[in-house]
């Protein structure tokens, strides 16, 4: 019973809540004793909002027992219990389906799914209702209990609209769902019944009226008739009685031919009794005139007129007989004429006869005669009417069913009748009194209603339906509104509680929104204060920073530069706002190296670039330019931001620090020149001075002299070269390095090198495994550090094999690339090298071989350039030989390799 | 003086102090040993330190050794240590360093060896090494 979420467990009922409850309920059935009258006993009864309107505030069981009580009212309106059993299903369906949600909406569904076959069933089969107000009791009871959750929804509104009453426990707001269907359903239902109210009495009144008239032209022709019968018969009556007594003796003792039909027999009297006389009609043998014919009855005076006859035969047709003053020799007299039965009925109806009009003689003294029709019953009620009821009738029509069955019910209504009299001068102790029917007008008005009704309800139907789809769609979108308030709220903020407000997705809107504002006010500050930290940073900071946007034309737009610039470049915002005006300002040699720039940046990656600008007070200064690009995800333009920092201090800096370092490597390389210088120089003091003294002591020996002079030109020659390696490291290269072709530097080293290689009978092999190479060098350096590679190497060798090698020897020269490195390897299949040596082969003056063959610089410069060319060389010492491995940076091939190097730069 | 050319080791004048020079510069050997022929020293040359050490043990007559730092065998400094500790305590001899290198740290680690600064004083070397033969 997934159906039932809450039902089974129903809340804990307080005594307070109970009592409350049962006030509700009474205060119910009080206000339901107001109904509204529709007319033709139908009523409106609005008690039950009362206690609806509580239903969010009541637990259901509370609000089923309010509900119970105030229908309670309705048993004695219409003295019967089914209308009170389906409101009271229609309470319990309200208190556990629909509390909080769209209480109207649900009443809406109760009243097609269970109302209407319960009033079917109850109205219809057990109280066997006419087929028309069955209908009519349907949609009638539905759209009163629609109009009651409705008009509660209303109350509550209007309550939870006041501030008072919030102070005091939980009032739930109303849903937009509910509050729209609410709204749409009262402004549907609530003028239909205002006009309903006003509407149905005149009808009912009109009805009466219509009906009415019709009673009294009845009235008025029968009076007319009976007049002109009177008139004719009185007429014929005294002709006869003079033709008697003016016949002195002979009377006839029967009634002539004319009178016959009409009276059963005719009595002459004169007022002193001088004379009686008297006839009966033929088929009447007794004269039936008794002695309680006064003399006041009969008196002359009071013109010609009916009466009833003594002999009174109570609940039967009276006696009556026409009485027609009458002058006879002078003398005063009555002609009494007894009526045979049924002539004044077969009179009265001559005209308009037909059911609908039923006719009573009616006298006070002497009861009700119907004359035309035989209904108990009518007569019955005919006979209740109050006496202050039946004089009223002789000015306006009576209704006369409400007296029947005390409080009309709508089933009454068929048989409602109403009455009209008059007197008839003629039948002065009489009303003719005539009844009809007013169930024509009941059901003409109750096809109107039924019309008006099923018109209503189709329309609060298809209502109901648009409205709910038009307020689920509106409660999602409120809900997204609401959710998006929320997420503009800061996590840890509550929703405002914001008063006043009855629908309940407004209400938390209204409160995220507030919150949302708070929250947005405290970040705008935060964010204005970051900013104003960003911006002192940016200004303080000794970077400028800055940030542009590719345009569609490919143009590069600068959209922000940090006011840092002023005091690190000069440059004012407005200088910046220039277009290209950082472009202007690069240093000239530079400008391609910067350009260059834009064709190698890629969306993501980070490049970064040293140049020279021009400072706004002219000179130039070193910075060091970083930008990142990256596509905008939202609008799919490329935009870039950087940082560009003053590095003219660091740039000073390397270079004395470059220029430390080589002082530092002079100092140690002075130490070490002079060691080596002194060498030579010790042999040539040695010889010089043995010379002298074998001079000194006579000894001139040409022959022996000889060899001690080759060695002392040679000790010269040691001397000169060791200086002249010193020359090289010492120097700083003015020249810029350029991309040349590796191999075009081996050639150049194998041809200076190759006779005296080949003479040691060394192979020399040079391989280019990924075509041709080129670095960023100086050919010259680059040629001493391979010359100085292959000369170790072929040192290696020969000290391996001795002085002739013997083709033994191999030296093998590798160029590669590798991802964005040039290799240079050189191989040889030499001594190798000692792993303890290993560590200061690159120290300079640091040697294994003997002094005459090697100065200890070789390694060490060859280290100094392959570092300034931004490589690295290493050692590595195989079982077979030793290898030294170059790593130069790839240079871009130009486009032409033969161009000299000032022009060679990459465009 | 002259009977020592092919007598390696084995003086004529057994009893007589012998200076030993010790280069591992081949070439200079022959102009040290005529050199200090001329002062008339008992002179052997050496050019390998390794063979200089085992001369100096095998050979009773070395009083003075004068050798060269930086060598690519076995440095001089070394050579002094290793000869010291190697000698037996009856056994006297002067070291005399001759070296290019002006900057070397060994001067400190051997302070009592007087270090001459190539190219040669002569006078103050052959100064140095005669107080050292005649030194008892």
């Amino acid at each position: 019973m997934n159906l039932l979420p809450n039902s089974l467990k129903l809340p804990q009922v307080g005594r307070q809540e109970f009592l409350s409850a049962v006030l509700l309920g009474l205060l119910g059935f009080l206000l339901n004793t107001f109904e509204l009258q529709l007319g033709w006993g139908m009523h409106f009864i609005f008690g039950n909002a009362l206690v609806f309107a509580f239903m969010r505030v009541l637990a259901p069981q509370s609000l089923v027992l309010g509900l119970s009580i105030s229908s309670l009212w309705t048993i004695f309106l219409w003295n019967h219990p089914w209308a009170w059993v389906v409101w009271v299903c229609e309470a319990i369906f309200i208190a556990f389906f629909a509390r909080g949600k769209s209480p109207v909406r649900s009443d809406i569904i109760f009243w097609i799914v269970i109302g209407a076959p319960l009033l079917l069933l109850t109205y219809g089969a057990v109280l066997k209702m006419d087929e028309l107000s069955l209908l009519l009791v349907i949609v009638k009871q539905s759209a009163n209990g629609i109009l009651n959750v409705v008009l509660g929804e209303l109350l509550y509104a209007a309550m939870i609209g006041l501030s008072p009453l919030k102070k005091h426990g939980n009032w739930p707001k109303l849903n937009v769902d509910s509050f729209v269907i609410t709204i749409l359903m009262a402004i549907i239902l609530i003028p239909h019944f205002v006009y309903l109210a006003m509407d149905a009495p005149r009808w009912e009144r009109s009805a009466r009226q219509t009906a009415g008239q019709g009673l009294e032209y009845r009235l008025a022709i029968s009076s007319a008739e009976l007049n002109g019968w009177v008139e004719s018969r009185s007429l014929l009556l005294r002709m006869q009685a003079k033709d008697q007594f003016d016949r002195n003796g002979a009377r006839n003792q029967n009634l002539i031919n004319e009178l016959s039909p009409d009276f059963v027999h005719i009595t002459v009297m004169g007022s002193g009794r001088s004379f009686r006389w008297s006839a009966l009609a033929n088929d009447h043998a007794m004269p039936i005139v008794d002695g309680q014919f006064t003399r006041d009855k009969i008196s002359a005076q009071r013109g010609v007129r009916l009466v009833t006859a003594g002999r009174e035969r109570a609940r039967h047709s009276p006696q009556f007989s026409l009485v027609v003053p009458f002058n006879a020799n002078g003398e005063a007299g009555v002609i009494i004429a007894q009526l045979r039965d049924g002539v004044l009925l077969k009179l009265v109806n001559a005209h308009g006869q037909g059911p609908a009009f039923a006719k009573f003689l009616v006298s006070p003294s002497q009861g009700v005669f119907p004359l035309n029709q035989s209904s108990l019953s009518l007569r019955q009620s005919v006979e209740a009417l109050p006496m202050a009821d039946r004089i009223m009738s002789l000015r306006s029509p009576v209704l006369i069913s409400d007296l029947t069955s005390g409080k009309s019910a709508m089933s009454d209504m068929r048989a409602a009748q109403i009455l009209r009299s008059k007197i008839v001068s003629e039948l002065p102790e009489w009303q003719i009194a005539t009844v009809t029917p007013l169930a024509p007008a009941v059901t003409e008005a109750r096809q109107f209603q039924l019309q008006l009704f099923t018109a209503l309800m189709a329309f609060v139907l298809i209502v109901a339906f648009i409205a709910s789809r038009i307020s689920r769609r509106m409660s999602q979108t409120l809900g997204w509104i609401s959710k998006s308030a929320g997420d503009l709220a800061a996590t840890e903020a509550q929703p405002f509680k914001i008063p006043g407000l009855l629908i309940e997705e407004v209400h938390e809107i209204s409160g995220m929104l507030a919150s949302a504002g708070t929250s947005v006010d405290r970040e705008r500050v935060a964010l204005a204060s970051a900013q104003l930290r960003l911006a002192n940073i940016a200004r303080q900071a000794p970077v400028i920073i800055y940030a542009f946007e590719v345009l569609e034309n490919g143009e590069v737009k600068q959209t922000y530069v940090s006011d840092s610039l002023e005091k690190i470049m000069g440059y004012t915002q407005a200088d910046a706002g220039v277009s290209g005006w950082w472009t202007g300002a690069i240093h000239p040699d530079d400008k391609d190296t910067r350009s260059a720039i834009f064709d190698i940046v890629s969306p993501g990656n980070v490049v970064d670039l040293e140049y020279r600008v021009r400072h706004k007070s002219g000179h130039y200064v070193w910075v060091w330019d970083s930008m990142l690009v990256e596509t905008n995800p939202q609008t799919g333009k490329l935009e870039g931001s950087g940082v560009v920092m003053d590095i003219s201090e660091r740039k000073i800096a390397s270079e004395q620090l470059l220029q430390a370092d080589k002082m530092a490597s002079l100092g140690r390389m002075i130490s070490g020149t002079a060691h080596e210088l002194n060498q030579p120089l010790n042999f040539i003091k040695m010889s010089v001075s043995n010379l002298r003294e074998n001079t000194l002591r006579g000894r001139v020996d040409p022959g022996r002299f000889l060899p001690k002079l080759e060695n002392i030109l040679a000790q010269v020659e040691r001397a000169s070269a060791i200086l002249l390696q010193m020359r090289i490291f010492g120097r700083t290269p003015k020249e810029l390095p350029y991309p040349i072709n590796v191999k075009a530097a081996v050639d150049a080293v194998m041809f200076m090198v190759a006779p005296q290689i080949e003479l040691d009978g060394t192979q020399v092999e040079t391989v280019e495994k990924s075509g041709v190479v080129y670095v960023q060098a100086l050919p010259v350096l680059l040629e001493q550090v391979l010359l100085n590679l292959v000369l170790n190497a072929n040192d290696a060798i020969k000290s391996r094999y001795g002085r002739d090698p013997g083709a033994q020897g191999k030296i093998k020269i590798t160029l590669e690339r590798r991802s964005q490195l040039a290799v240079i390897t050189v191989e040889d299949n030499g001594t190798g090298i000692s792993a303890d040596v290993l560590g200061k082969i690159f120290d300079p003056f640091f040697t294994t071989k003997p002094p005459k063959d090697g100065t200890g610089l070789g390694l060490s410069i060859s280290y100094g350039i392959i570092r300034d060319l931004g490589g690295v060389i290493r050692a590595k010492s195989g079982r077979d030989g030793a290898r030294f491995t170059i790593e130069l940076p790839l240079a871009e091939c130009p486009n032409d390799p033969d161009i000299p190097p000032a022009d060679a730069r990459i465009t | 003086m002259n009977s020592k050319a092919d007598q390696y080791g084995l003086s004529p004048n057994a009893s007589s102090p012998t200076v030993l020079v010790v280069d591992d510069d081949q070439g200079i050997l022959p102009e040290y040993q005529e050199f200090f022929d001329f002062a008339g020293f008992n002179t052997l040359t050496c050019g390998d330190p390794v063979e200089a050490f085992n001369q100096v043990l095998n050979i009773p007559d070395i009083a003075v050794v004068v050798t060269d730092l930086r060598m690519a065998q076995l440095d001089g400094g070394s050579m002094i240590r290793n000869l010291r500790a190697a000698l037996p305590a009856d056994r006297h001899v002067d070291f005399i360093i001759l070296t290019g290198d002006a900057s070397t740290q060994l001067m400190a680690e051997i302070s009592d060896v007087p270090v001459f600064l190539k190219p040669a004083d002569t006078d103050a070397l052959v100064a140095a090494i005669r107080a050292a033969l005649v030194r008892p």
